[in-house]
């Protein structure tokens, strides 16, 4: 599904990381946990093809194709998404407009044909339903004062619309409440399947409880220093991060 | 055919637009009152100056180069008019044709409950004779050369009124049509309307060329009359060629308790200039204006708004917004008087631009005169850069750039489009629109 290589990323001309290697398999759900600072967010921005990052080494492999070689759209098109951390606030664009045009832009690079307005807006009242997201937010602009809540309930609505290969979730537990939380871990459940993989990036173990991961990665000072399945989670959340910050400081001496 | 030949003239020396008219015989015709309303504005041109940039109110709409151009006054024949496709899809309303300035009734749909004629015929009308004289005298006063050539050359113009009390139900829209040929041709129009006490009448305008030919330069002239519980709603749009040029001088008195909302739309030209002007005669009355334009490649627009506040209670309601990319210059310069005998006027003025590129060029200049003490004013302009962030966002959707930039235009524009009450003509103001976000 996605093969990272020795990645490295620069924002003006500060490194940020440092020699990525990650492999992730259809199915499969990897978290990458770490301090703040670590690169988290840039490792998902650079997948997504955000422009203020800059490659410098190594390589990224999506379904056979070289990532980092394709437009942003490319990628969504290809089956790669990004919920937000931070989503956008778009005025003048309405929630459903962007919905549609989204839905039927993958469609037709897919080769599909693109859903008329009734059959897209059924679809999206179906999964709007699954996020618990009322809809009267169809005719609002796109994330235009939302709540943090209800962004994020936007994300995981994009995302089941979207039926990606691979889902990263960039700090989408960010600032949830219990109830929000839980939605956004009954989506990505919801989707899990053999042929879909998530990459969830968070700074808590809490997340963890409701999605479950096959492998979890700590990434700090742009490397992933140590990996494991859940269990790394929970020690995590138990001992803080010193011991890891402790321990590579210890190595590079 | 003549043509008028210009060699290094000055701006400052108007003798060839003189000539021009002296070589126009069909102008010395018509009711003698008209002939002298075209002389006393042909003499008044010939001693008015053409803006230039060092006048303030014209910094940044110098017609000079234009001008100076070699353009034809001539009369000449139109090509047949196969008028449905000028007409905007879906529209429910009744059409009226104009060709280089002169009403065409035999183009134009017969409309029960409005009176249509030309200023020529309607010049010795009991009730609209001294309305339309008033008009046609205050031209060859005005200090704009602009205006005063309009009138020198205005023939058989449009003129619109409805009786008292009295609402059509359905808009009008009136084609204004230029006709080219192998010269640049200089087109003068008109259109008056009249709205008698309590009368309601909905008016579209949009311009158009017939034929092939050279670039033209429009130079419009609406005047407009809303008397008390009267409504206007009029709507321009303007979507000319690249290479044409567009001058409109836009007049509207309002009565106590009269309602004007007028909406412009200016995507074509490669130069344009928009004077509006509405000048409150009474108390308690209703005034939106709004403006929408996207200049690209080396369009330059230019709206300039003057909005008259002289009687207490008055509401008025003004938005311009605008994109400009590529090496385009948009400006907006909204003038707002309110003289010590309007209090308790209420006014808001918004000037929003959007900047795409490096090279464009957006100047906005709110300008708000305020003498009464007691009134509710509030303006604000923005100029700013098309964010890359929420590109990001949609094409991270799987939305490629260029639709992803028109969504995000068109977002920004909404605001205007939505104030739009008339759903065949948004829908085509959205459809050049897209076709002009579409543009490489």
């Amino acid at each position: 599904m996605l093969s990272i290589k020795n990645l490295h990323a620069q924002v003006e001309e500060t490194p940020i990381l440092q020699g990525i290697n990650l492999d992730i398999k259809p199915g499969e759900v990897h978290a990458i946990m770490g301090p703040n600072g670590s690169g988290k967010s840039t490792l998902a921005s650079v997948l997504a093809g955000r422009e203020e990052y800059e490659v410098t080494e190594g390589s990224v492999n999506f379904l056979g194709e070289d990532l980092l070689d394709l437009d942003v759209e490319e990628r969504a098109q290809n089956g790669l998404f990004l919920a937000f951390q931070y989503p956008i606030e778009i005025p003048g664009v309405t929630n459903a407009t962007f919905l549609r045009s989204s839905i039927n832009a993958i469609r037709t690079a897919n080769g599909q044909d693109e859903l008329n307005g009734a059959q897209a807006l059924k679809l999206i009242r179906e999964k709007m339903a699954a996020v618990e997201m009322d809809a009267s937010f169809l005719k609002r602009s796109l994330n235009e004062g939302f709540s943090g809540g209800e962004k994020k309930r936007n994300e995981m609505l994009q995302m089941m619309l979207l039926e990606p290969k691979l889902a990263i979730l960039d700090e989408t537990d960010s600032g949830l409440d219990i109830d929000a939380l839980q939605v956004v871990a009954k989506a990505v459940n919801s989707m899990r399947n053999t042929d879909r993989s998530f990459l969830v990036v968070t700074h808590y173990q809490r997340l963890l409880d409701h999605i479950v991961p096959d492998f979890v990665h700590v990434l700090y000072n742009g490397r992933i220093v140590r990996s494991g399945d859940k269990s790394l989670a929970l020690e995590l959340e138990k001992r803080g991060y010193d011991w890891i910050k402790e321990e590579v400081a210890a190595q590079t001496a | 055919m003549d043509t008028l030949t210009v060699t290094t003239a000055a701006v400052t020396d108007n003798q060839r637009w003189v000539d021009g008219f002296a070589e126009r015989p069909d102008l010395q015709q018509g009711p003698s009152q008209l002939v002298s309303f075209r002389q006393n504005a042909i003499d008044k041109l010939a001693q008015t100056s053409f803006p230039t940039r060092r006048d303030e109110d014209w910094r940044y709409s110098d017609f000079t180069r234009a001008l100076n151009e070699n353009w034809s006054l001539q009369k000449t024949d139109a090509p047949q008019v196969v008028r449905t496709t000028f007409e905007i899809p879906d529209f429910t309303g009744f059409v009226l044709v104009t060709i280089d300035g002169e009403f065409q009734p035999e183009l134009s749909d017969t409309i029960p409950g409005l009176v249509v004629g030309n200023t020529e015929e309607l010049l010795d009308d009991a009730t609209h004779g001294a309305w339309i004289a008033e008009r046609l005298t205050s031209f060859a006063a005005d200090d704009n050369a602009f205006t005063n050539l309009n009138a020198a050359f205005a023939k058989t113009s449009l003129f619109l009124t409805i009786g008292k009390n009295e609402k059509l139900g359905k808009p009008v829209h009136i084609i204004h049509f230029a006709t080219r040929n192998a010269d640049k041709r200089f087109v003068n129009s008109q259109v008056f309307v009249r709205l008698p006490q309590g009368a309601e009448l909905t008016v579209d305008e949009t311009f158009e060329t017939l034929g092939e030919g050279a670039p033209i330069f429009r130079n419009h002239v609406i005047r407009g009359s809303v008397d008390a519980q009267g409504r206007l709603e009029y709507r321009s749009i303007q979507n000319e060629g690249r290479e044409d040029y567009h001058v409109s001088n836009a007049n509207f008195d309002q009565a106590g308790g009269g309602y004007i909302d007028h909406t412009r739309v200016d995507l074509g030209g490669a130069q344009v200039r928009n004077n509006l002007d509405i000048n409150h005669k009474g108390a308690g009355l209703e005034t939106h204006m709004a403006g929408l334009f996207f200049a690209r490649g080396r369009q330059r627009i230019d709206n300039q708004t003057f909005l008259d506040h002289a009687f207490p209670h008055g509401e008025s309601n003004e938005i311009y917004k605008g994109i400009v990319m590529d090496s385009a210059v948009t400006s907006f310069n909204g003038k707002v008087m309110v003289r010590p005998d309007a209090q308790k006027t209420n006014a808001y003025q918004q000037n929003d631009n959007l900047v795409i590129g490096t090279k464009a060029e957006a100047n906005a200049k709110p300008q708000l005169e305020i003498f009464a003490d007691d009134v509710k004013c509030s303006h604000g302009a923005t100029i700013g850069q098309m964010d890359e962030a929420p590109l990001f966002y949609l094409m991270a959707r799987g939305i490629d750039r260029g639709t992803a930039l028109g969504m995000l235009q068109r977002g920004f524009l909404l605001e205007v489009l939505d104030r739009i009450n008339s759903e065949a003509v948004r829908a085509y103001v959205e459809h050049l629109l897209m076709a002009k976000f579409n543009e490489a």
